[in-house]
């Protein structure tokens, strides 16, 4: 890693303040740490979040809904008996995750925030489109585990496990900023690579995730990811099903620049229940407005399989 | 193409960068901490003090925010019960703190990313990645390293249980997964774990000799769990004890080459090139040579590259990060020149045979009940040793001191006398532990090299291990292979021969692209060719069993899509066309144990998720050796085995001493086995499966010589012939009912010991031709898989590994290596897969994420079946047999299940479900 200065944030109007004036976030580390040690990562000014102890835990709305901190780790929100009650998908996809060292330290505002996993990105040696280069070296490249939806211009695919299921229940995001605190849905957080290619988000350097607000407990829930390998490794294609005020919510993971809602699949489903026929056609529907590169179209079948399967589950069905 | 790190801004190059070890004015952070409530708590009652609201703005900053700078700090870190003062830079991690300051180095980096879980470390009771965690960030948690685990008796049973399980291989990987596994016991509370939360738990360590079979035993038997005996032998067992060396292993106590940070040691690193090829456009020396704490900077200009990975000059530091900057300033910029990273561009298929010999071939098609044709192909696999390739060179005077991680002490050492300009008895290379050669680490290679020119040039030791990306890129590689064949076969399933084209696919150098095929069974009349295809990627290396695992993938897939053809069993026609008689034996035991009367025709399992069953053989060919040893009595009785071989995770130091103990007569208490030394007496390189049947003869002869020796002595003093004494479970028994116990024996020694040389392999020396492991070994494996149809998924059920090992010295090792192999045949079947960038050439996956190594998830039961025969009087090879079949049992196990087949490793889900869509369209 290059030398860097550092500072431990001990108050949430200090940390933005320090954002404010040019220093990059930590909280787990997991993911600034990996780019640091690649020197992709530019940092020169890292504040650490860990002391904002406000800024972590889960707790029940008066609603009925979860309020998560963006520093409670995604061990904890795995592990976490309100959220295992309330939304057992969010908890399932926490717990798929990476692998059990990672989880205990990786937070769930570091893991919504993430940059991407594309290898061009993370390796030094290609100056890629994200990078500030003028190439996304994916194009003509090894595009195999790369966006099977977006125009581009670059193809990455959005990594985060737990954000299909917060983006399915509806879940607010709470920001706090320069200017004051906002809140807005978490599906309007996240930015598509035709709108931003230096970040994957509406985030501005001053801004903090305080807060990430699922509004009710959803109904039914269900997470499945489909991966090569069982211990660590990228989920191909995963989605989150979820039963929502009567209406089913279908978004899926690790396919698009963003979490990517399954409109059309919605559209087909409405609230009612789910059988294999229904599933299977949903599942299809979710395929809608594919666009996928050279080498990735054999995943169009992990997304009708991830999709099929989280509907059935959800709604309690044998899926396999 | 320029190199990303240009665009850094200019204001980070402005800021000076303190020399290591300088430390940064002002409080300590723990002295600071506690002031800092008071400051924070001050600024309301401090607010109406202040002049202006812009103050009170920066006040009430400056309370709530700690900066410390970005030199170098002590700081103190409550490791194991202890506090431990470190001096240490925000971006010091905690891993490069216990281990360069602290002095805990069971914790390893092996991956650097969080990946592997070799680093783990307890931080106030949660594992985590310690190569993941800023030190200054762990200051005021409470840490525990595997040797804090180890040494509190709290811990005594899980400890017990890896040593007790032989739980251990090279070893490198298992200080974390104890680590790992005392917080899983921590949570179980006491009740029994299930298998599949053993595998669950564990998922974030990856272990590379594949031990995980011992691992779960280990963690399972801990919490009280039932665990099911492994081996099912066909004869009683000669020791049921651990390697000896096990609790080094476990409690992190073991040392490896990796582990030395010597005092005032030099850091180098090289300068490398990341594509397929091409040359350098810019490479600033000068910046780089002006960099704080760089010693050294050797970069010639314009340097043309043939590989990614490839060296373009080097840089020597005082600290790794230090160099690490260095190269960093040098603002590299490359021009890819012209790049071949996909072989299928450039093969050509089989060169069309001369008329005579297609006249031949066209006879045996026209006379067969069944021909198949298809083209096979296999990936590039890495080595991907968890202690990288390297070495610490100390340069005194005329002597030199070297800790290499090798799996040659003698050829280590032979590399280094040019570079370190002495005669090879002025080196000596120590390696008491390796952490995983495989193959790629026979010799200095260029990184031995530059630490030995640098320790002499500078008069201080000088320390050059590969990272992580390194490792892959130029530390060497299994090639890859397509192999097309086109075989005939009778209506019974009789295999009449036909062509064979096989094309190594290897790095621009050249080199290693054989392949074996035909292999195994008699294929008839075959026209046979070969070829080699050329990338632009690093050289090959020998990789365990070289040129085996890709064609026997090959070779068995063919087998079975014959037997598809002809609708015979495919197990019945390896019966026909088998050249062993012993594995015929093995087929029909190892078939029992699967429960191959479970195989459905293929594709005939019924369900999304389908179930398949598929087998596999190997030969392992013995050839001649040399080995020296030597054996040590004591007058108090302990005794020396030593033999100058490296232990590479085999149990090569257990052969030594458990061989001794049985010639001598004598409990392995008694005994330490002492290798690893270029100066003890000469052996082998661990390569050909050779290293135990090479020394136990050796080990044999020695004690022999020196129990004949002790036996003189006891003999004169008793007044008997010697050859009327004989030692038993540690007692010595004359004629008239005279006994002596083995220490009081060794007490009537005239000097402090007696020392004598055995050998094996030397022409002329005379040794005991029944315990030389003359002869081949054998292994057949079957495996059972569950394909989902749908994602195309696969998962291996289990695996029975029968596998000849003549006299096993000790079980559990040999069973240990055994699974050991099925596991890397698995990986290798299933995920490993060098994928480079086509137009680049650089290779997308250097790091332990994306080039996917099977992890605890991935493990099936696995069940080593050890056949030993009666007349089996030698130890044998096993290393590598065992690892020969299982890509190709899998291979034939996935076909089984889907009913069509894969002809491309790794089988990937993408390919899975591609047969399937063929087979779709074909139906």
């Amino acid at each position: 890693m290059k030398a860097f200065d550092y500072a431990i944030a001990r108050t949430q109007d200090a940390a933005i303040a320090a954002l404010a004036d040019g220093w990059k976030p930590k909280a787990g580390g997991i993911d600034l740490l990996d780019r640091l040690k690649e020197r992709t990562e530019t940092a020169d000014k890292i504040v650490s979040l860990l002391p904002l102890g406000d800024l972590r835990g889960v707790e029940a709305t008066k609603e009925g809904g979860l309020s998560i901190g963006p520093l409670t780790t995604l061990r904890e929100l795995a592990e976490n008996a309100l959220v295992l009650e309330k939304f057992p998908a969010l908890a399932h996809a926490a717990g798929e995750a990476a692998t059990p060292q990672i989880r205990a330290v990786a937070t769930v505002g570091g893991n919504l925030c993430q940059r991407p996993r594309c290898w061009y990105f993370r390796n030094k040696e290609w100056e890629c489109l994200k990078k500030g280069g003028a190439t996304c070296f994916a194009v003509d490249g090894e595009n195999q585990f790369h966006s099977l939806f977006d125009e581009g211009p670059c193809h990455i695919v959005h990594p985060s496990n737990i954000a299909p299921a917060l983006v399915a229940a509806k879940a607010q995001v709470h920001i706090v900023g320069a200017k004051g605190e906002r809140s807005l849905p978490l599906e309007e957080f996240f930015l598509p690579t035709n709108k931003r290619l230096d970040g994957e988000n509406i985030l501005e350097p001053e801004d903090l995730i305080v807060r990430i607000v699922v509004p009710k407990a959803p109904e039914k829930s269900a997470y499945v990811e489909t991966r090569q390998k069982q211990s660590f490794d990228w989920a191909l294609a995963s989605c989150s099903a979820v039963l929502l005020d009567g209406k089913w919510n279908v978004v899926l993971g690790a396919v698009a620049s963003t979490p990517r809602r399954a409109a059309m699949a919605e559209a087909l489903l409405g609230g009612g229940s789910i059988d294999e026929t229904l599933a299977e056609k949903a599942a299809d529907a979710a395929l809608d407005g594919a666009n996928p590169m050279s080498k990735n179209a054999w995943r169009l079948k992990l997304v009708r399989a991830v999709a099929r399967r989280a509907l059935l589950l959800a709604d309690g069905k044998e899926a396999v | 193409m320029r190199h990303s790190d240009e665009r850094k801004r200019a204001e980070d190059r402005d800021r000076p960068n303190p020399a290591p070890g300088a430390e940064a004015k002002g409080p300590s952070r723990r002295s600071f901490l506690k002031g800092m409530g008071l400051v924070a708590g001050g600024v309301g009652a401090l607010g109406g003090g202040i002049a202006s609201a812009q103050d009170a703005e920066a006040a009430k900053e400056t309370a709530g925010l700690e900066k410390l700078g970005r030199g170098a700090r002590k700081v103190s870190l409550h490791v194991n019960g202890a506090d431990h003062a470190v001096s240490v830079e925000p971006r010091t991690t905690l891993l490069d703190a216990l281990r360069q300051q602290a002095g805990f180095t069971g914790p390893k980096e092996v991956c650097d990313r969080g990946s592997c879980g070799g680093c783990t470390v307890l931080m106030d009771g949660k594992s985590v990645c310690s190569c993941m965690a800023l030190a200054i960030d762990a200051e005021g948690a409470k840490i525990e390293t595997v040797e804090g685990i180890a040494a509190d008796p709290a811990n005594a049973k899980l400890i017990d249980s890896f040593c007790e399980h032989d739980a251990a291989q090279c070893g490198f990987c298992i200080p974390g997964f104890v680590t790992r596994a005392k917080e899983m016991l921590a949570a179980n509370g006491g009740k029994p774990m299930a298998f599949d939360e053993a595998r669950a738990g564990l998922a974030g360590n990856i272990c590379r000799c594949g031990t995980y079979s011992k691992i779960f035993d280990a963690v399972l038997a801990a919490t009280g769990a039932e665990v099911a005996r492994r081996a099912e032998n066909n004869v009683a067992l000669e020791n049921e004890r651990s390697r000896t060396d096990v609790r080094e292993k476990v409690t992190g106590a073991a040392k490896y080459s990796f582990d030395y940070y010597p005092k005032n040691v030099l850091y180098a690193k090289f300068i490398r090139f990341p594509f397929g090829a091409g040359r350098t456009t810019n490479m600033a020396v000068e910046a780089a040579k002006a960099m704080p704490g760089v010693v050294e900077v050797e970069a010639p200009s314009g340097a043309r590259a043939e590989y990614p990975g490839d060296r373009l000059g080097h840089v020597a530091g005082e600290s790794l990060d230090a160099v690490e900057d260095a190269i960093e300033a040098m603002k590299l910029a490359f021009r890819v020149g012209e790049v071949n990273a996909d072989p299928w561009e450039f093969y050509e298929g089989p060169p069309a045979p001369d008329h005579e010999t297609q006249s031949q071939l066209d006879g045996i098609y026209r006379s067969a009940a069944a021909i198949a044709e298809a083209t096979y192909s296999t990936q590039v696999q890495t080595h991907s040793c968890l202690e990288p390739h390297g070495c610490v060179v100390d340069h005194k005077g005329d002597r030199a001191d070297v800790w290499a991680s090798t799996q040659a002490t003698f050829g280590f050492r032979g590399d280094l006398v040019r570079s370190c300009g002495l005669d090879a008895e002025k080196i000596t290379v120590h390696c008491d532990y390796i952490g995983g050669g495989f193959g790629s680490k026979f010799a200095a290679y260029a990184e031995g090299s530059l630490a030995a020119r640098l320790s002499k040039k500078h008069g201080r030791p000088c320390k050059v291990f590969l990272d992580r990306k390194e490792e892959h890129l130029d530390a060497g590689n299994r090639p890859g292979s397509i192999q097309y064949m086109k075989i005939a076969a009778d209506k019974e399933g009789r295999l009449l021969g036909g062509r064979i084209h096989c094309a190594g696919v290897v790095g621009h150098a050249g080199g290693q692209g054989r392949v074996n095929n035909p292999f195994a069974y008699d294929f008839g009349e075959v026209e046979r060719t070969e070829t080699e295809i050329r990338t632009t990627f690093a050289p090959a290396r020998a990789f365990r069993a070289p040129g085996h695992p890709q064609g026997v993938f090959a070779v068995e897939s063919m087998i079975d899509e014959l037997a598809a053809k002809l609708g015979v069993d495919p197990l019945k026609m390896r019966a026909l066309n088998e050249t062993s008689d012993r594995r015929r034996h093995q087929a029909k035991l190892g078939a029992e144990i699967i429960g191959w009367d479970r195989r459905k025709p293929d594709g005939a399992s019924s369900g999304r998720v389908k179930r398949g069953f598929g087998m596999g053989a190997a030969h392992w060919h013995f050839w001649p050796t040399q080995c020296e040893a030597e054996v040590a009595i004591h007058r108090d009785g302990r005794v020396e085995a030593i033999s100058g071989v490296q232990d590479i995770g085999t149990g090569t130091r257990t052969v030594l001493v458990d061989v001794a103990a049985h010639q001598l007569g004598i409990d392995r208490k008694w005994i330490v086995g002492k290798l690893g030394n270029s100066n003890y007496p000469e052996g082998p390189g661990s390569g050909g499966s050779v290293t135990a049947r090479s020394v136990a003869p050796a080990i044999r002869d020695a004690a022999q010589r020196a129990k004949e020796s002790l036996l003189a002595t006891v003999a004169s003093e008793w007044k008997v012939d010697a050859d009327k004494i004989e030692i038993r479970d540690g007692v010595l028994r004359g004629p008239g009912g005279k006994s002596i116990a083995w220490a009081d024996a060794c007490g009537l020694l005239r000097s402090e010991k007696i020392s004598e040389r055995g050998s094996f392999g030397r022409p002329g020396k005379g040794n005991d031709m029944k315990y030389l492991g003359m002869g081949d070994t054998s292994a057949t494996q079957f495996a059972e898989v569950e394909v989902d149809t749908e994602t195309g998924v696969v998962r291996v059920a289990k695996i029975v590994a029968v596998q000849a090992c003549g006299q096993m010295v000790n079980r559990l090792t040999v069973e240990n290596q055994v699974c050991g192999g099925v596991i890397q045949g698995l990986s290798y079947a299933l995920f490993e897969d060098v994928v480079l960038d086509k137009p680049t050439g650089g290779m997308t996956n250097p790091n332990l994420e994306w080039y996917k190594i099977a992890g605890s998830m991935d493990i099936p039961p696995i069940i080593p079946v050890l056949d030993v025969l009666p007349e089996d009087t030698g130890v044998r090879a096993l290393g590598e047999p065992a690892t020969i079949p299982t890509a190709g049992a899998i291979a034939n196990a996935v076909a089984n299940a889907i009913g069509a087949r894969v002809r491309s490793l790794p089988i990937t889900p993408e390919r899975v479900l591609r047969a399937l869509e063929e087979k779709g369209a074909r139906a």
